[in-house]
């Protein structure tokens, strides 16, 4: 399989920037600890750790939205930190990434019609008419009603935010989509809806995700191969079934299967 | 408060005027836009009534042969003026025909002056407030988005130096360096309004930088300039600029005003409605005040009074338009 996403040693540091720090090396924080991955063409691979591992911040840097301070992120065979602005604007055309937090993921004062229309205007040559167009039609894949074009993000609901956000992402077809925590906060019928409708554009667009997730269950609908992430280090790598036979080797991987809530029918 | 439940389908069909009234701030935008309105046509027909013909009187006309016939009475006169008998030798036209409101005392009609008044305002107010712009965003989003770099020690050093000083006393400074040169009032003025929207713009800059619409408008591919002209500048601070803009606007005149009152305005050839409040109120001939030439100084007085009122009810109303978060409404 075509490697797509490749992932050389990466680290990366975040200085905690404090008041008259005396220490030097006191505020540093190893967020993501000499990581190395590869992901194929229209593979689907699952992220999960607990919170603070260091799973958004691999998602960003693989969205080339932070630098990596050691290592190097590969995509499509060329590395997206060497400065070219070429390879860079490849990157924004093919890689999208819907962000965690709902509510500071729009634009507060804009509709969720301009919302729409930013990555079309960029990404496409499409006028104006064809543009609306497929924003009603983008509206109706993530199940919004389409009078929700005008609207601005503080009057939509949680839910209703993050379907936004979806929306934003695939309203160009991306190659590669990273879903950090995508359906985290929706209701589980809309949960089904969303990934639904993911299995859907995978099938359709032979599309490369990288699901951030907290919750197996998800995972396990969605991906093929998992990815368990435990203090900014990649602890286990192992196909889906691992998941589902709960053989995964690591004890923090054990520990996570083992504390997934089951319905129990007696 | 749902959409889903309280969504009527009949609200999305109000279009035009309808919609327009229902959003907020749309009241106070009338009534601002209105006075505006007025005080552009009046700056407009002051600038070129004359020369088109629509009005006898040029601002700058100094009518020497009216002085030799003596002040005639109007109805203004009759029902205010309650002298006995006149002191002095009047060298002013009280309200008559022909001067609407009269002339002040060099014999120029004051009518046609405050209407030429506004035409400096207007001009010298869309210049100022254009300097102040452009030197305010491109510091503020210096000092903002590059913080922690020089080009932000730079910009912030800047901006703190401009902030030091008391701005009437540069203001005077200048008018007198310049010899009461408009050009260098308005520059000056821009210059020292500016410090206000740079420190918005940084402000806003820097507490919404790091949060994820921002990286959204990267990641989607926009460029440094394009998510602040866009995103911050033009979405997230136009409802504070907006205040800003009628401000600085208001500032030209009120700082104006207040200089000529001092003596220390614009020149001559220019018409400057502080020096008509001065003149009117006193000035050169403190004996007409005292007398009862109240009206020498009402016109340019009430001129201020609406131009300020109805900037500042347009700013209030624009920014309550686009400051969409406060108001939970439906188009």
């Amino acid at each position: 399989m075509n490697q797509i996403i490749k992932l050389q040693n990466i680290i990366k540091l975040f200085h905690r920037k404090r008041w008259l720090s005396l220490n030097e090396g006191e505020g540093v924080v190893r967020a993501v600890d000499d990581v190395s991955i590869a992901i194929g063409e229209g593979e689907s691979v699952g992220l999960a750790g607990e919170s603070g591992c260091g799973k958004t911040t691999l998602g960003r840097l693989i969205a080339g939205l932070y630098e990596p301070t050691g290592g190097t992120v590969t995509i499509n065979g060329r590395n997206i930190n060497d400065g070219s602005t070429q390879v860079r604007r490849l990157l924004r055309t093919e890689c999208r990434m819907i962000f965690q937090n709902l509510d500071a993921a729009l634009n507060p004062f804009m509709t969720v019609e301009q919302i729409l229309d930013e990555p079309l205007k960029i990404h496409t040559k499409k006028s104006k008419s064809d543009r609306r167009k497929r924003i009603l039609e983008v509206l109706e894949l993530v199940n919004l009603p389409v009078a929700f074009k005008n609207e601005y993000p503080h009057t939509l609901s949680g839910g209703e935010k993050r379907r936004v956000s979806v929306a934003r992402a695939i309203v160009v077809p991306p190659k590669i989509l990273i879903a950090d925590e995508p359906v985290s906060a929706l209701d589980v019928s809309i949960r089904a809806q969303i990934i639904d409708l993911f299995q859907h554009l995978r099938e359709e667009l032979n599309l490369t995700m990288l699901f951030i997730s907290h919750d197996l269950g998800v995972l396990n609908d969605v991906c093929d191969r998992i990815l368990v992430m435990y203090n900014g280090k990649i602890v286990e790598d192992a196909p889906i079934d691992k998941l589902r036979s709960r053989t995964l080797e690591h004890p923090y991987s054990r520990r996570l299967t083992e504390s997934v809530l089951q319905i129990k029918v007696e | 408060m749902r959409k889903e439940f309280s969504y009527d389908p009949n609200l999305e069909a109000a279009k035009g005027f309808k919609a327009f009234l229902r959003q907020p701030g749309s009241v106070s935008i009338l009534i601002g836009s209105l006075f505006i309105i007025v005080f552009v046509a009046g700056a407009l027909f002051g600038q070129y009534g004359y020369q088109l013909g629509l009005y006898p009187h040029s601002p700058t006309d100094v009518q020497y042969d009216r002085f030799d016939s003596p002040p005639t009475s109007s109805v203004l006169r009759t029902l205010f003026d309650r002298r006995e008998e006149p002191e002095f030798d009047f060298e002013y036209y009280e309200p008559i025909e022909g001067h609407i409101l009269g002339t002040d005392n060099d014999g120029r009609d004051i009518f046609i002056r405050v209407l030429n008044g506004a035409s400096t305002y207007l001009y010298a107010g869309i210049v100022t407030v254009l300097i102040s712009l452009l030197i305010g965003i491109t510091l503020g989003s210096l000092t903002g988005y590059y913080r922690g770099k020089a080009s932000e020690s730079v910009a912030s050093f800047i901006t703190n130096v401009l902030d030091a000083y008391p701005r009437i006393v540069i203001l005077i400074i200048v008018a007198f360096i310049s010899h009461f040169n408009l050009y260098a009032i308005m520059v000056t003025l821009g210059i020292l309004n500016a410090t206000r929207i740079a420190r918005i713009i940084s402000g806003t800059i820097d507490s919404l930088k790091n949060t994820d619409f921002i990286l959204a408008a990267k990641e989607i591919g926009l460029s440094d300039l394009t998510i602040i002209g866009k995103h911050i500048v033009w979405y997230n601070c136009r409802h504070l600029l907006s205040i800003q803009i009628i401000y600085g606007f208001a500032s030209v005149i009120l700082i104006e005003a207040t200089l000529s009152y001092i003596g220390y305005g614009i020149g001559d050839p220019l018409v400057s409605w502080g020096r008509m409040i001065y003149e009117g109120s006193g000035g050169r001939y403190p004996h007409n005040f005292v007398a009862g030439v109240y009206w020498q100084a009402m016109p340019p007085v009430v001129a201020i009074i609406g131009t300020i009122l109805g900037l500042n009810l347009l700013g209030d109303g624009l920014s309550k338009r686009f400051n969409v978060k406060q108001t939970d409404y439906l188009l």
